[in-house]
């Protein structure tokens, strides 16, 4: 079992195939993320629909943080990341970039899905993350 | 709709009072506006609180402003609590005119207070960051800091805005709060000093932002014929506005943007008309943002103001001469109605040593609060124009 810890930001056939869950508004054509129940530009919900947002996108800004919240780690590394296929500016945590050179405004970025007990035996927590597509380690 | 004046308005020195209750705060400003609008206060026809985070941090919930007006000595008439994050106590102001504007109260009083100090900094930051969407952009990590930091990142990037001139801005709020009596932070530094300070999150350094502080500001509300007893400069309201987030669409238009907009038409003058500002730079260097989403400038010319002191309380158009939420402080729901204090002072020539001159007849007041869906919860705008 598992449980995304936003509501309808994740969704899949398993949890180890999770995808990103947005809507789309067939009159407007605006997509939003997490997936709501109505199209707040056209004001309703005849038009909404869940859709799946790609798992890809490209970096619009980030800041490396040396403070955190309670319970996440420090750096704190945080973006706005713009979805492909004309999805939408989402905010994300950055993970698995190796060396913080290889965070770049452009740069192409992927969905990362990480697991965490939920505290109810059998079912875990899912959240999404995004690492840069291209992360290698700095040669010493 | 009528016209509506600022009769009298204060607050006070905003800092840490570890033995003064969120009433004890609020008694002083309360009674100095009273004194200062000449009005007899049985007369206050309805009274609204604006408070962000004293539940929290106090206990005291659901009925805060009755708490502080009864140690103030007003009571029976409605008293209406108001919470909208940093910009509670704006959104009590606009209320307060509303009421006035309206026919509906011939005086009206606007209340802001904050005590964010308490034994415990991690519950007073804890409280803070509260002002968000705890379902969502909450369980994504979001530190507030840091959404400034990529705005100012983006935005430097793109018209070649260096740190040495957004160390400048806090070096100029600095300059003004040492010339301020009401000010946290009395004390000036150098651009050097800015950037060698403590980083917080690059390029924001510790003496870019705000003081964790207490206070309280207050404010009276009344039509034309109060303002003529009062005996001093009277402050019209030509515009007071309250917008919310978008649902932003990459570049569309900022809530700032819009609200600002509105405000200027509603008040019939162009950006260019303002000859002084209180803005909300919840960081020093998102004032050269600020600037530019509220048309004080073409956008990517706001190094320029810097650069050639025009917003320094002596230049062409002095911003933040109280000192700003860098140096002034920033509790929270004090801010919106001290912002306008500073703007009401200046037009009066009430301003000390940070006095502009001439004195000032058109200027407005912005302060935002609070972050949901990328974009700030919400934003309070007003024009001023003194007769
Ligand atoms: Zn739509």
């Amino acid at each position: 079992m598992w449980k995304p810890k936003i509501a309808r930001s994740l969704a899949g056939p398993d949890i180890d195939s999770l995808h990103l869950m947005g809507s789309r508004c067939g009159t407007c054509g605006k997509k939003y993320f997490p997936a709501r129940k109505n199209c707040p530009h056209c004001m309703t919900e005849d038009t909404i629909m869940d859709v799946a947002l790609s798992d890809a996108g490209k970096l619009h800004s980030f800041v490396v943080c040396g403070i955190a919240p309670p319970g996440y780690e420090v750096p704190h590394v945080q973006g706005y990341i713009d979805l492909d296929d004309g999805g939408p500016r989402i905010f994300s945590l950055l993970t698995d970039y190796n060396d913080e050179k290889n965070l770049k405004v452009g740069c192409a970025m992927k969905l990362t899905v990480i697991r965490k007990e939920s505290g109810t035996a059998g079912v875990e927590t899912v959240e999404y993350r995004f690492a840069p597509v291209e992360s290698k380690k700095e040669t010493a | 709709m009528r016209d509506t004046y600022i009769l009298g308005i204060s607050m006070n020195r905003f800092g840490k009072y570890p033995d003064s209750s969120m009433p004890e705060l609020s008694y002083g400003p309360i009674w100095e506006a009273i004194r200062d609008s000449k009005i007899d206060p049985h007369d206050i026809d309805i009274s609204f609180v604006g408070n962000a985070y004293g539940g929290l941090i106090t206990g005291q919930e659901s009925m805060r402003g009755q708490t502080i007006l009864r140690e103030a000595g007003i009571f029976m008439k409605p008293i209406i609590n108001v919470e909208n994050a940093c910009a509670s106590g704006s959104t009590a102001f606009y209320l307060a005119h509303q009421a006035v504007a309206s026919g509906q109260a011939k005086l009206a009083l606007a209340v802001g207070v904050e005590k964010l100090f308490c034994d415990n900094t991690g519950k007073s930051l804890q409280a803070l960051s509260t002002s968000s969407d705890l379902e969502i952009e909450g369980k994504m990590g979001i530190v507030f800091a840091g959404i400034y930091a990529m705005r100012l990142r983006t935005h430097a990037a793109k018209y070649g805005i260096t740190t040495e001139q957004m160390a400048m801005v806090a070096v100029k709020n600095h300059d003004h709060g040492a010339l301020n009596q009401h000010a946290q932070h009395r004390k000036r530094f150098t651009m050097e000093e800015v950037l060698a300070s403590r980083s917080i999150v690059d390029p924001i350094t510790l003496l870019m932002t705000c003081p964790l502080g207490d206070g309280a500001s207050a404010c009276l509300i009344g039509d034309a014929e109060s303002a003529r007893q009062m005996g001093k400069r009277p402050v019209r309201i030509s515009s007071t506005v309250l917008g919310s987030f978008g649902y932003s669409w990459h570049d569309s238009e900022s809530v700032t943007t819009r609200v600002a907009k509105q405000a200027y038409h509603e008040a019939g003058i162009a950006p260019g008309d303002i000859q002084i500002a209180e803005l909300h730079d919840a960081v020093a260097p998102i004032e050269l943002f600020l600037y530019e989403e509220l048309g004080l400038c073409e956008p990517g010319k706001s190094k320029d103001l810097i650069d050639n002191r025009d917003v320094w309380f002596d230049g062409r158009l002095p911003i933040n001469t109280s000192g700003g939420l860098t140096a002034k402080g920033h509790p929270a729901g004090a801010t919106g109605i001290a912002q306008l204090a500073e703007v009401v002072w200046q037009m009066r020539g009430e301003a000390g040593e940070r006095q502009v001159h001439p004195y000032p007849d058109i200027g407005m007041a912005e302060n935002g609060g609070g972050n949901v869906a990328g974009e700030t919860a919400a934003v309070a705008m007003h024009v001023l124009i003194a007769e």
